[in-house]
């Protein structure tokens, strides 16, 4: 039910920008042929070339914050499935981000792994999972 | 001083052009596969699992891929019809609702507060052109508009006074620096030097914070907005949010008819 407000929370105005608790956080991921055998970190989103017209118009950087907010709400609800991290990776925004993730893995590598860090420490680190769902 | 009529035309004239850029921008989001396949419709369906069957249904239909295509064409025309002030009294309600579906179909939002105050809008015209625009309601509608404007930026300015890592200006390396927003890399660069990232910390929220101004020192407000327009300018060069840069500006003009009034 906690899901199904979610839908609605745009009705109500959340004016509280930038104090929340998942700033100073990157996402992170690494992919390679078997699970034992991943490659360095690296930062999930690459810059974009802002152009003077992107006030008006910006696909791209409107799917960007999308994605941002993804991995934030991952973060987010996270923290409630401490006890049962199993059951996590089913939920929705597990699944967001992961599909976010693998569109990102180049051709070749089967397995792929991503986390969420701060400049010190992993906040979250997903499961490895195949390129091919 | 500005008159409620010029007021109340200037803030739908810019809301209908946010929402149109809005809607431009949801059909090529629409399209994207990247899009399509991780806010893919049978999968967030799962989040409206408590709602009706036949409500479920309706968004299924809405939501999948052609549909919701189709829903951002229709909202952009709509955005058309009603700046052409054409079928004024039903084009604010289905325009509102096609707002909120939109919303709906990212799990509430699309682009955070952006969302959020292009709702508050949306819902007041709708209210208003469902109840007659008469004097008495477009003064309801200016003031409700204004006093959500005015809410953002003192909750905004609250919470980061409340923030010790506001205080100390750590905060603006956390979301500047150290974030997967797509900050400039000059940006991130000249944001090095602690001293200047706190004094960005504390222009930013005695900027927030100097909202109050509008109502206590009515003769500033044309000078306040113009520093709000910078304000968002400078977040769209920053960080990209070039959503709110529409939707807060047409709150302006009711702003300014708000302090107006004082």
């Amino acid at each position: 039910m906690r899901s199904t407000w979610g839908l609605l929370s745009s009705l109500l105005p959340n004016w509280r920008f930038f104090g929340d608790v998942s700033a100073g956080v990157r996402t992170h991921y690494r992919y390679g042929k078997n699970a034992d055998s991943l490659g360095p970190w690296q930062p999930l989103f690459v810059s974009l070339a802002r152009r003077p017209w992107h006030l008006f118009i910006n696909p791209q950087g409107t799917a960007r914050l999308l994605a941002i907010s993804a991995f934030s709400r991952l973060l987010e609800e996270s923290q409630s499935f401490a006890q049962r991290p199993q059951d996590f990776a089913s939920t929705v925004s597990y699944l967001i981000a992961e599909q976010l993730v693998r569109a990102e893995v180049p051709a070749g590598p089967t397995q792929f792994q991503f986390k969420i860090a701060t400049a010190k420490e992993d906040v979250f680190v997903s499961k490895v999972h195949g390129v091919t769902p | 001083m500005i008159s409620t009529e010029l007021a109340l035309g200037l803030t739908r004239t810019l809301f209908l052009v946010a929402v149109l850029l809005q809607s431009i921008e949801n059909a090529a989001l629409a399209r994207m596969p990247i899009v399509q396949n991780a806010w893919s419709w049978p999968s967030i369906a799962r989040d409206a699992a408590g709602l009706p069957h036949w409500l479920r249904q309706s968004f299924d239909l809405a939501f999948s891929r052609s549909g919701f295509f189709a829903l951002t064409i229709l909202q952009g025309l709509l955005a058309i019809a009603a700046l052409a002030g054409i079928f004024d009294g039903l084009v604010y309600p289905a325009l509102f609702l096609s707002l909120f579906l939109s919303a709906i179909r990212f799990r509430g939002s699309i682009c955070g507060g952006s969302d959020s105050m292009t709702l508050v809008l949306g819902s007041a015209f709708a209210v208003h052109a469902l109840f007659g625009e008469t004097s008495a309601a477009d003064h309801w509608l200016l003031a409700y508009i204004a006093a959500q404007s005015t809410l953002s930026y003192l909750i905004s300015a609250a919470v980061k006074f409340r923030s010790g890592a506001w205080r100390s200006g750590r905060a603006v390396r956390e979301h500047l620096v150290d974030s997967d927003y797509d900050v400039p890399a000059r940006v991130r660069l000249a944001l090095q030097p602690p001293a200047f990232r706190s004094t960005l910390a504390w222009l930013t929220m005695l900027f927030e914070a100097s909202v109050v101004l509008l109502y206590a020192v009515p003769a500033v407000a044309p000078y306040w907005l113009a520093l709000g327009v910078f304000f968002h300018l400078a977040n769209f060069a920053v960080l990209g949010l070039n959503r709110f840069v529409f939707v807060w500006i047409a709150t302006y003009p009711a702003l300014l008819w708000a302090a107006s009034q004082f």
